[in-house]
């Protein structure tokens, strides 16, 4: 088997939080005497990640993920534990290790604000020392992928959020790094956007097998991009597994969606699952994941149907299960 | 080589792309010299020399110090330590080369910058002035403009330490807008920039020499007016002090690196 091109170990990166007592008279007590608490951002967590996989990380907002994220790409110092991405230290911040990745934040630029992306480019081509030929191949490869040779020659604070993030893609990805760290790439995106941003990411995982971590709040992203999904809250870690798992395992429920020929009352319905929604002719029911089939079964056998679907819930709601069991554990 | 051209010269495109603050700082270079050099004319109104000084050696004296002032003072240290407590400066420390590199090779650019603008501005200030007052002629031997260049990489790099260490603070502290001013305060009256240094009351003199700060203002000037020379112990003093202030700056960047909490 390959060797893991990141791996964590008992990952702890705790902080030293300043809580402040409000109004003018605690701001006076602040002066000396300062109410400190830690916060463990990230609270021993061990995972690996083998070449050429896009792992999706899943939580809630204050989870750990961002943390996780800035450890690996070397911004953060560890509290404890081992991290080793592409055999390096991130935090030694060698070049060498430099040189092979990169992050892209949806909330933080990188571009020159007022100059166009261009310069921009042509600083990180300098920076991170690509050879001419390669750096416009590069370039030309991502300006056809992401359909941006008109805009980069205009300053960046002009473009949209869209146009901007597609020219963050690139300016993070000259250099062609083996390890792409993706923070909500897709953050404040429309629908669309955020499809060419997805088809554009796994475009570049196969042209390039680069190992990509993806953090993001629209599971829309994780589920297409992912096989493979890490799940943390409260900094520690509650799943690790195919994205399939996650369903199979939290999902208690599935859907069924039913189109009546005939009237019938909600009570009836209510016999055999909980009811969501009842418009006539349209009702869906939630049932035990086990015997979804035998209650399809006897709905049709009990009453008229025109249709009858069985579908799984969506990613979100089993994500959102996931947490509130979780929450109930704890 | 390269990579280190490229990043002095965004940061040169970046301050040319500023157009009105081009002119801001055209109109302010030219209205502040030209007031400071009207104060001492009327300090030296009915009076043939003060101190030692001549009307057009003290102007004289100011317009260089104009232009030291140009070339070597760095004003980054309030917006750079915003960035470090807002983390704004995550991308600049994935990039492969140190942030504290970065951070000299963007002022080297900046400074480029005003350097071409301010130099040409303050010959026009002298000449305007050398019709009427004799300011002396400027004698540029080889030994002189080496001494010159030394102190102005020497000011330079003073100027560049101490903004880089508020810089660094405020990795700790909530701001460095106390420290740039305490820094501004400092080197105005303890480099000679404020006031030459044989103005000043005695007690105030000697602190001064003892400093090494002169060599930001009076001394360089004094070379050029050939009032004084560099000695083997000025080299020395002024070597001393710089690993120090370097030996400092490498410290609290590696303590900073574990402290950086990378807001936002």
């Amino acid at each position: 088997m390959a060797q893991p091109v990141i791996s964590l170990h008992h990952l702890k990166k705790y902080f030293k939080v300043y809580r402040k007592k409000p109004g003018l008279l605690g701001s006076i007590q602040s002066l000396w005497d300062r109410q400190y608490e830690e916060v463990k951002a990230v609270d021993d967590i061990s995972f690996e990640i083998y070449p050429g996989e896009i792992v999706g990380f899943i939580g809630q907002n204050g989870a750990g993920k961002t943390t996780t994220l800035k450890v690996l790409s070397g911004l953060l110092y560890p509290t404890s534990g081992d991290v080793s991405v592409l055999g390096f230290n991130p935090w030694d911040r060698k070049a060498e290790f430099q040189k092979q990745f990169a992050l892209v934040m949806g909330q933080k630029n990188q571009l020159w604000w007022d100059l166009p992306a261009m310069e921009s480019f042509l600083l990180n081509k300098a920076i991170y020392e690509v050879p001419d030929d390669k750096f416009q191949k590069t370039l030309d490869i991502l300006m056809d992928l992401l359909d941006v040779r008109d805009i980069v020659n205009i300053q960046v604070r002009k473009l949209s959020l869209g146009q901007r993030m597609k020219c963050e893609l690139i300016a993070a990805l000259l250099h062609s790094p083996k390890v792409l760290f993706l923070d909500e790439p897709t953050i404040g995106l429309d629908v669309v956007m955020q499809k060419v941003l997805r088809d554009f990411i796994k475009a570049y995982n196969e042209e390039f097998k680069a190992t990509i971590i993806l953090t993001s709040h629209y599971m829309g992203d994780v589920k297409e991009l992912c096989k493979r999904a890490i799940v943390i809250d409260h900094g520690k870690k509650i799943f690790d597994g195919e994205l399939q798992e996650i369903i199979d395992r939290f999902a208690r429920n599935k859907i069924l969606s039913l189109t009546l020929n005939d009237p019938v009352k909600q009570s009836q319905l209510e016999k055999f699952g909980t009811v969501k929604e009842f418009d006539y002719p349209k009702a869906t029911l939630l049932v035990p994941r086990g015997r979804a089939a035998k209650i399809a079964g006897e709905l049709l056998t009990r009453f008229s149907l025109a249709d009858v679907n069985i579908e799984e819930p969506t990613i979100d709601a089993i994500i959102r299960e996931l947490f509130l069991s979780e929450k109930k554990t704890a | 080589m390269r990579r280190y051209t490229a990043l002095v010269s965004l940061w040169f495109i970046k301050a040319l792309e500023y157009r009105a603050e081009l002119v801001i700082w055209a109109v302010l270079t030219l209205l502040n010299t030209t007031i400071l050099l009207a104060i001492w004319l009327s300090v030296f109104r009915g009076v043939s020399s003060l101190q030692g000084y001549q009307v057009g050696q003290v102007l004289q004296y100011f317009l260089l110090a104009t232009v030291i002032n140009g070339i070597t003072a760095s004003h980054f240290e309030s917006w750079r330590s915003r960035e470090v407590r807002e983390g704004k400066i995550d991308h600049y420390l994935t990039k492969p080369i140190p942030y504290p590199l970065q951070v000299l090779l963007a002022d080297i650019g900046n400074r480029s910058f005003y350097v071409l603008l301010i130099v040409p501005i303050t010959l026009l200030v002298y000449l305007a002035f050398s019709f009427h007052y004799s300011l002396g002629v400027l004698t540029v031997s080889p030994l002189i403009l080496f001494q010159c260049v030394l102190l102005l990489g020497v000011g330079y790099l003073i100027e560049f330490s101490f903004a880089m260490i508020a810089v660094l603070l405020s990795f700790w502290f909530e701001g460095a807008e106390g420290l740039e001013h305490f820094k501004w305060i400092s080197i105005s009256l303890l480099s000679g920039f404020m006031i030459p240094l044989e103005f000043m009351p005695l007690w105030m003199r000697s602190l001064v020499n003892l400093l090494p700060l002169k060599y930001m203002y009076a001394v360089p000037i004094q070379v050029v007016q050939q009032r004084t020379s560099l000695g083997i112990s000025d080299l020395l003093y002024i070597g001393g002090f710089l690993l120090l202030l370097f030996a400092l700056q490498r410290w609290l960047w590696h303590r900073a690196t574990l402290k950086y909490t990378s807001a936002g």
